[in-house]
This record gives C-alpha cells, sequence and structure tokens, in this order.
C-alpha cells in the first residue's frame, strides 16, 4: 500500500513541478472526456431545431441557437468527437509515416537518404489546400478525404526532425557496437535509435494533433468536408453560410472556435516543459546569478572527539 | 607456430576528402598497406596518436568502414567485403570494447538487456527457458559485477564509469570470443580502476586463449600489458615486434622520439630536468 | 624564500542545490599557496575538485557555486570584495589556460588580434602593440605569420601555444593550468609543457598545473600536492613525495600509474569508489578504501601535519617507510 503512496507522491511531484504540462493534459483530458462521452452529456441533438435562429444565449441556452435553431453548446460537445478524431488519426498517420522517413533516412544515409529526403522535400512542397480541392473535386467532399489529405502532408517535418536526431544517434557508442556486433539493421533502429527519439516524436506527436484540428477547421470552413460532419469545423463554417454575423450572432461562431484556440494551447502547454525546451534555457553560468562568496576566514573544523 | 588467428594484410582505407578549392575527388588515405598477425592468446597493443589509422583499422575488422585494398581474415576466412548475414556468422568470434564507458552503452536498456544483446543476435540459447538468463549472470559474476542479481536490474547511468566496461566487456564475453579488440578500453576512467579492467582483459587470455587487441595512445599502459607492440603513424605501421624490443630498443626515429617524450614517473626524464 | 604570490586557506566551495540535487561540497577546506616562479602539481582522479579550485580562484563558477575562505594574491586579501574581488584577478596577475582553450578561440578573428585583445588596455601605441604580439608567439614557439592566421588553419598544439600566449599576453604573475595538455598527443604535450618550464624559468612565472595525469605532473612540477574528495590530502616537493609518499592515497596513486618499461605485475587499483560528495564525512574521506585505515580514522578527519618530505600530509597513520621503487 505505500508503495502505491509513494509512486502517488511522486507522480503529484512531478506534476507540480511541470505544471504547464499538467494543466495542458488536464484540459486535453476535459476535451477527451467530451468527444467519448459527448452524446450522453449534450442536452440535445445536433439537428434538433429547439427554437427559433440565432436566439441568444440564456439560461436554457448558454451558448444561444444558430442560424438552424439548434442548441449551440450541444454542437459543441459532440463537435468535440470528431474534431479530436481527426486530429489523432490524422496525427497518427503522420507520425508513424514522419518518424519511420526520418529513421530510415537518418540511419542509413547515403543513397536512401538522399532518395528519401527528395521525396520529403516533394510532398513539402503540396500546397495542403489546393490539393484538398481537387480530392474534394475528384471524389466528393468527406470527413475520409480529410483526414487522408491532413495525415499525407503534415509528416514531412516529423522526417526532417526525427532524421537529424537518428543521425546524431546512430554516431553513438552503442549503435556502434550494435553493428560491429553484426545486428541487423532493422533490430538496430528498433531497439536503439527509436528509444533514444521517444521524447522527440512525442513532443512532435502532440504538436501535430494541435496542427490537425486547425487543418480540419480549415478544410471544413472552405466547405471541403461534407456538411452532415458535425465538426468544429463545419459550425464555424455554418455560421458563415447562414450570414450569422451580420445577424449579430457572435455566439454562433466563437464557442467552436474558441474550442479549438483551447486545445490547441493545451497541446502547446504539454509540450513547453519538455526537456528540449528546458535545455534551451540558459546554463546557469551565464545567468545572471553570481556565486556566494564569503571572505571570512573559516573557523578552525570542531574536532570531534 | 599455429596459423594466426587474426590476419591483417595491406589494408588501405580510403576516406573521400572534398576541398573547395579543388574539382578533383581526392581521398585520404587512413590505413595505408598495413599488415599485421595475431595468434590465439597473445596481447597486442597498437600505439599510435589521433589520426594514425589505429581506430579505422578496429572498424574496418568489424566492417563498419570499407577496405579500399587488401584483406582481413578471420581464422582463415576472409571478413572483409562480406553480406550481412555471413558476416554475422564469420565475424561472430571477434567482439569489441569500446572507449566510453559514458556512451557505449544503451542507456534505455538494463544490463542484462545489454549483456544478452549477442545472445539474441547470434541466435544462442532461447528465450523462455533461462538458458539466455543464466549466462548473462555467469559473465556477470565473472567480470565482477557481483552478486549479478545486483546488477542485472540496473540501467547504466547507475553505475560507475569502471562498471559500466565491465558490463562492456561482459557483453562481448558471454559469446566466448577468440578475439577481442579493445578501442581505448580504459583512457575514460580513473587511473585508480584502471588495472582491475585490464588485469580482466589478461584474465580472459590466459584461461580460454583469448586474444587481445588493445587500440591506445597510452604507451606505459600498453607496454605493461601487451606482447607485443605496433606503432602507428599516420596510417601506416612504422614499427612492431616484441614490447621490450619496441621499447627498449626503437628503430624507427618516430618510435625513438615517442618513447624519448613520454614522461617518465621514477626515471630522470631527459631533456626536462626538474627545478630544485 | 619569496614571500607567497598566492595564498590559498580554507577554501570550501559549495554548490547549492538545483532541481532535486542536494547541496555538494565539492573543496573542502583546501589550504595552499605559491610563491613567485614556482610550480605547483594539483593531482586528483575526477570529481577531487581540482578544476573547481582553479577555478574558483578567478569567480568563474557556476551561479549557484558558494566560496568562503581567505584567498590572498600578493598580500591582499580578494575574497574581502566578494565576488567582484575574484573577476577582479583575470587579467591582472593570473591567467588561465584550460583544456579546450584551443578549442574557445575566435574562429573568424585573426590570432594577432585575439592576442591584442588579451593585453592590458593602455600604455601601448599600434606599433607597440603588434611588437608585442610578436615577441609572445616567438615566446611560445611560434613564427610571427601565425598572427595573420585564423584557428582553423592551425593544428591543436598550435592552437594551444596560442592559448598559452593569450594568457601570457595579460603579463601575468602566476598562471593556472586546468588539463591545459589532456587533449594533445604525447609529442606534442612534451613540447608544451617544456614549453611551460622554460616560461616559468625565464619569466618567474608561477604555475598551477591541474591534471589527472600524474607522471606529466611529476615531470614539470616542483611541488606536488594530491586531492581526494575536495581535500588535499599531501603536498610537498615532487621529488621527495615520488620517493616515498607519506598519504596511503598518493602512494596508490603512483602504484596505479604504469612507468614506461614497467610491467602488469606491478601495477595496482584501488578497490571502491570516492564518495559522493553531498555526504557530510566525519571521518577521512579515504577511509572506506585505505589499506591502512584504523578505527579512529572513521572517527575523525585528520588535521593536516608536517610531513617527513618537508610537506604536510593529512592523515593519522602516514607511510613513513620507502615505497618500493
Amino acid at each position: 500500500m505505500s508503495a502505491i503512496a509513494a509512486r502517488a507522491r511522486a507522480t503529484l511531484r512531478l506534476a507540480n513541478r511541470r505544471r504547464a504540462t499538467t494543466i495542458g493534459i488536464l484540459i486535453l483530458s476535459v476535451f477527451a472526456f467530451l468527444a467519448v462521452f459527448g452524446p450522453l452529456i449534450a442536452p440535445y441533438g445536433a439537428h434538433e431545431q429547439v427554437g427559433r435562429p440565432f436566439e441568444p444565449p440564456s439560461s436554457a441556452h448558454p451558448f444561444g441557437l444558430d442560424g438552424g435553431g439548434v442548441d449551440v453548446l450541444s454542437l459543441v460537445i459532440l463537435g468535440a468527437r470528431v474534431s479530436l478524431l481527426v486530429g489523432i488519426v490524422a496525427t497518427a498517420v503522420s507520425i508513424v509515416i514522419g518518424a519511420g522517413v526520418g529513421i530510415v533516412a537518418g540511419y542509413f544515409g547515403g543513397l536512401v537518404d538522399g532518395v528519401l529526403m527528395r521525396i520529403t522535400d516533394f510532398f513539402l512542397v503540396v500546397p495542403v489546400l489546393p490539393l484538398m480541392v481537387v480530392v474534394a473535386a475528384v471524389w466528393g467532399p468527406s470527413l475520409f478525404h480529410v483526414m487522408i489529405v491532413i495525415g499525407a502532408l503534415l509528416w514531412t517535418p516529423v522526417a526532417r526532425v526525427v532524421r537529424a536526431q537518428a543521425l546524431a544517434v546512430r554516431e553513438r557508442g552503442f549503435v556502434r557496437r550494435a553493428r560491429a556486433m553484426g545486428a541487423s539493421s532493422g533490430r538496430i533502429m528498433w531497439v536503439h535509435v527509436l528509444p533514444q527519439l521517444r521524447g522527440l516524436i512525442l513532443t512532435n506527436t502532440v504538436l501535430m494533433i494541435a496542427q490537425a484540428i486547425m487543418a480540419e477547421a480549415a478544410l471544413a470552413f472552405l466547405g471541403l468536408e461534407s456538411a452532415q460532419v458535425v465538426s468544429w469545423g463545419t459550425q464555424i463554417s455554418h455560421a458563415f453560410s447562414s450570414a450569422s454575423m451580420s445577424a449579430g450572432a457572435w455566439w454562433a461562431i466563437v464557442p467552436a472556435g474558441l474550442c479549438i484556440a483551447i486545445v490547441v494551447l493545451a497541446c502547446n502547454l504539454v509540450v513547453i516543459d519538455s526537456g528540449e525546451a528546458r535545455a534551451r534555457r540558459r546554463p546557469l553560468h551565464l545567468s545572471r546569478r553570481r556565486p556566494r562568496v564569503t571572505a571570512q576566514p573559516k573557523a578552525l573544523e570542531e574536532q570531534v572527539s | 607456430m599455429s596459423a594466426p588467428l587474426l590476419a591483417i594484410r595491406e589494408a588501405r582505407i580510403e576516406y573521400p576528402v572534398r576541398k573547395a578549392s579543388s574539382l578533383r575527388r581526392r581521398t585520404q588515405r587512413a590505413v595505408d598497406d598495413v599488415s599485421l598477425e595475431l595468434g590465439a592468446g597473445e596481447f597486442v597493443a597498437i600505439v599510435g596518436e589521433s589520426g594514425s589509422g589505429k581506430t579505422s583499422l578496429a572498424n574496418a575488422i568489424f566492417g563498419l568502414v570499407p577496405l579500399a585494398a587488401g584483406e582481413i581474415s578471420l581464422r582463415g576466412e576472409r571478413i572483409d567485403h562480406l553480406s550481412a548475414r555471413r558476416a554475422r556468422r564469420l565475424r561472430r568470434g571477434a567482439q569489441m570494447v569500446l572507449q566510453d564507458p559514458y556512451d557505449s552503452l544503451d542507456p534505455t536498456l538494463t544490463v542484462a538487456e545489454i549483456v544478452a544483446e549477442p545472445l539474441i543476435v547470434y541466435g544462442i540459447g532461447s528465450r523462455g527457458d533461462g538458458s539466455r538468463e543464466r549466462l548473462v549472470d555467469e559473465v556477470l559474476e565473472s567480470v565482477g559485477l557481483s552478486p549479478a542479481t545486483d546488477f542485472r536490474d540496473r540501467h547504466p547511468h547507475q553505475l560507475s564509469g569502471g562498471q559500466r566496461q565491465r558490463v562492456g566487456i561482459a557483453a562481448c564475453l558471454v559469446v566466448t570470443p577468440d578475439l577481442l579488440v579493445a578501442d581505448e578500453p580504459v583512457s575514460m576512467l580513473d587511473v585508480s580502476v584502471r588495472a582491475g579492467i585490464l588485469d580482466l582483459l589478461d584474465r580472459q587470455r590466459q584461461e580460454s586463449e583469448t586474444a587481445i587487441l588493445m587500440i591506445t595512445h597510452d604507451l606505459p599502459t600498453a607496454a605493461a600489458y601487451c606482447d607485443r607492440m605496433v606503432v602507428m603513424k599516420d596510417g601506416a605501421v612504422v614499427e612492431q615486434g616484441p614490447v621490450a624490443q619496441v621499447v627498449e630498443n626503437p628503430r624507427d626515429p618516430y618510435t625513438v622520439e615517442l618513447m624519448r617524450v613520454t614522461p617518465r614517473l621514477r626515471q630522470e626524464t631527459r631533456g626536462v630536468a626538474r627545478m630544485p | 624564500m619569496n614571500p607567497p604570490l598566492l595564498e590559498v586557506a580554507g577554501l570550501d566551495v559549495f554548490y547549492a542545490p538545483l532541481d532535486e540535487e542536494p547541496r555538494r561540497h565539492i573543496v573542502r577546506d583546501v589550504s595552499f599557496s605559491v610563491s613567485t616562479g614556482q610550480r605547483l602539481g594539483l593531482v586528483g582522479e575526477s570529481g577531487a575538485g581540482k578544476s573547481t579550485t582553479l577555478y574558483a580562484l578567478l569567480g568563474l563558477l557556476p551561479g549557484n557555486a558558494e566560496i568562503s575562505g581567505r584567498i590572498a594574491f600578493e598580500g591582499v586579501d580578494v575574497l574581502a570584495a566578494g565576488h567582484s574581488g575574484l573577476v577582479a584577478l583575470r587579467g591582472h596577475g593570473i591567467a588561465l589556460v584550460t583544456q579546450s582553450a584551443m578549442n574557445a578561440l575566435n574562429p573568424v578573428h585573426r590570432i594577432g588580434r585575439q592576442l591584442r585583445e588579451a593585453m592590458p588596455s593602455g600604455g601601448r601605441g599600434r606599433a607597440a602593440r603588434r611588437a608585442r604580439v610578436d615577441e609572445l608567439l616567438d615566446r611560445v614557439g611560434l613564427p610571427p605569420s601565425v598572427a595573420r592566421r585564423y584557428p582553423h588553419e592551425l593544428s591543436g598544439g598550435m592552437r594551444q601555444r596560442v592559448a598559452i600566449a593569450i594568457a601570457l599576453a595579460s603579463e601575468p604573475k602566476l598562471l593556472l593550468a586546468d588539463e591545459a595538455t589532456t587533449a594533445l598527443d604525447t609529442v606534442v604535450q612534451a613540447r608544451v609543457v617544456e614549453l611551460l618550464h622554460e616560461l616559468c624559468t625565464e619569466l618567474d612565472l608561477a604555475i598551477v598545473f591541474a591534471s589527472h595525469h600524474l607522471a606529466l605532473v611529476a615531470q614539470l612540477c616542483d611541488t606536488l600536492a594530491t586531492m581526494y574528495a575536495g581535500r588535499i590530502v599531501e603536498l610537498g616537493p615532487t621529488e621527495q613525495i615520488r620517493d616515498e609518499p607519506q598519504h596511503p592515497y598518493t602512494r596508490l596513486l603512483f602504484e596505479a600509474t604504469p612507468d614506461l618499461g614497467e610491467r602488469k605485475e606491478h601495477l595496482r587499483s584501488i578497490p571502491g569508489a570516492p564518495p559522493p560528495l553531498s555526504d557530510v564525512l566525519p571521518g577521512c574521506s579515504f577511509e572506506p578504501r585505505c589499506p591502512r585505515a584504523v578505527e579512529g580514522c572513521r572517527v575523525r578527519n585528520p588535521a593536516v601535519e608536517p610531513a617527513s618530505h618537508g610537506g604536510e600530509v593529512a592523515c593519522l597513520r602516514p607511510e613513513r617507510v620507502e615505497a618500493h621503487g
């Protein structure tokens, strides 16, 4: 029992030292909860008309109603699911591709590196929106297409960053020893190189989730996502297309936008305290803190009798 | 004389050097026509400064750098220019001990995992029946990390430099190699722990006839342990022979100079007289 | 004898805790003095406190350091002015050469400029300064053409000599060298050590040479001090200490260092490891590993007493027999 208590205490201490990360995680947990249990929590349905269009916020509807008379609070809660889903799925695809390409390019170097990096450069310059427009035009707008497009284009910066680190890890002594032993490249990359990149990949994953959510919002806003989908992006899109601004109904837009902003902020808070960020802080000898100097000659050491 | 365990013949290693000023692709010879032999149970030290090519030579034995010319053979079979799979089979008899105890062990693995890795790579023992665990514990004890149960679950950062080197050696000995190549095995350790580590290598040599090839710039340490000494400069072997001969009667001018300038503890050094 | 140039008495250096680290006592009650022209060698293994001692003298320790004791340079108590007192010593009587000094040269400035930068300000015209640059380069055995070069055009040995020349440019009376030759090849190292020896003789320059390389220090320095776990455990004339080391650690250190031509059978190692410096050690810090330890060694930290070789030793049971040759 006390071992568990000790672990709990240690975790709390850690949480206190990394306050930004803790706050970020807490915020994201709230939204994750909304995403999972949304349909059970939302007071009304996403297509349920419960009043007149653009009714202002009231005690019955804290966020008011949108252009279709739907409860905005419910929309926001239900939208969390899709927005976060896109964020996570697109990120998962991106990270696997990006980290994979990065590690292989960094470890093998030479021709493999060259080819992979040229491919990466290619994807780097493809513009997201025009591609999405083309996809939507050819295959019709859909949530699935959005996820694929975002996933297919977001991985390039990760590949570069991971590659740079992988190049460094390759020169480490234990990697050299594994190679000297004749271990297979696959084994070395999986057992020795990847674990060194864990922190980097994790940090990039969290940041990428934020980017993916924003990308989804952008694409939805442009009408490239199916209108049936309930996400924060489509809400903002609806709000604009139903002229809520000219109707003065700011409550149709702001809540969804605010949710996106808070989630992005939370993601950034989580990584702000990461090891890399800390490492970049000013080393002590360059800070303005000076050593403490006491001039009086030391008293003779007490002889322990 | 038995057939040599390790035979290096006219090995040449080159690195491309690109100078901004010239258009031609020039190469730099890190190792220039080096020949060297090592028999079972011999302790040979390759001594040289940085840039002498000694580390490149060690890397070549393990296929980490390609040979531009020449050949390297282990127990009569060539081990240069091999495919990965054949290399693994043939090079198993040779293992490498690295210099930097703070970099040569994977920090995410435990001691047991590190020492067991060669067993996994070479397919020795099997996972379920505890045979690997037993081998690991045995070898940990033999390198002085005793009791093994104390050490097997620790991570490298929980060990001292000397202990880490022992783990590195254990990871080599676990597959009972015929040849141990030690690249500056004690240079980064405090002087008070060096003899302990080197004695470990020497004991392995005496008990199992393992050949030791030690690469170092530390002349007195090399001279204390080796049977034969090879002096390298700028990629070439300038002198080799029994250690007593190389140290006391060097023939090559570079070797002569090296012996002369090496600081002595007890004899009055030539050249720098001490002030009263 | 000359009056002491540098006097250090009861120097203590603590590192205040950072993050989760405990408070560490890195330098413990260190006392020594250096006279004009004297060559003092500070020998010890990693963590002994040699570098910290040197850096403390010039106030080069990080912000979480706490320094106390007495440091007097040319008779003046330096610590009385606090940290700025130590800073004032830089380039004004004391100069420092570190292990990586050759890598600390400004890559976009020519050597000549970096030398001029280190000279005391005022008093000299341009021509005089350039002449001084040539003089300094000549002193360290480099041709005047080096002044026009950039650091990357020089070899490691040459760059380290430049670092020494820069140290000399401020006309110091005392040179602190922290592993100044460790990164150099054996042959180059020997030349640089010869150079240091020459400088001490010709310029009456005092030097404190810290290194873990015992043979090298023994060759260059006339006085030797061994450090262990933050304390000086023995101090005295090099030759005498070499022939009859009094402190068990000093003796073991000599026995662990191979002399060229000595075989492995004569080499010893010291089991165990130095104590963590966060501990308060009531007794002798070497006691757990000492072959001559007795009960009393655990109780009190041995005071520094005069040794038979004319120096001093901090040991309850110093060795009085001849060390084996």
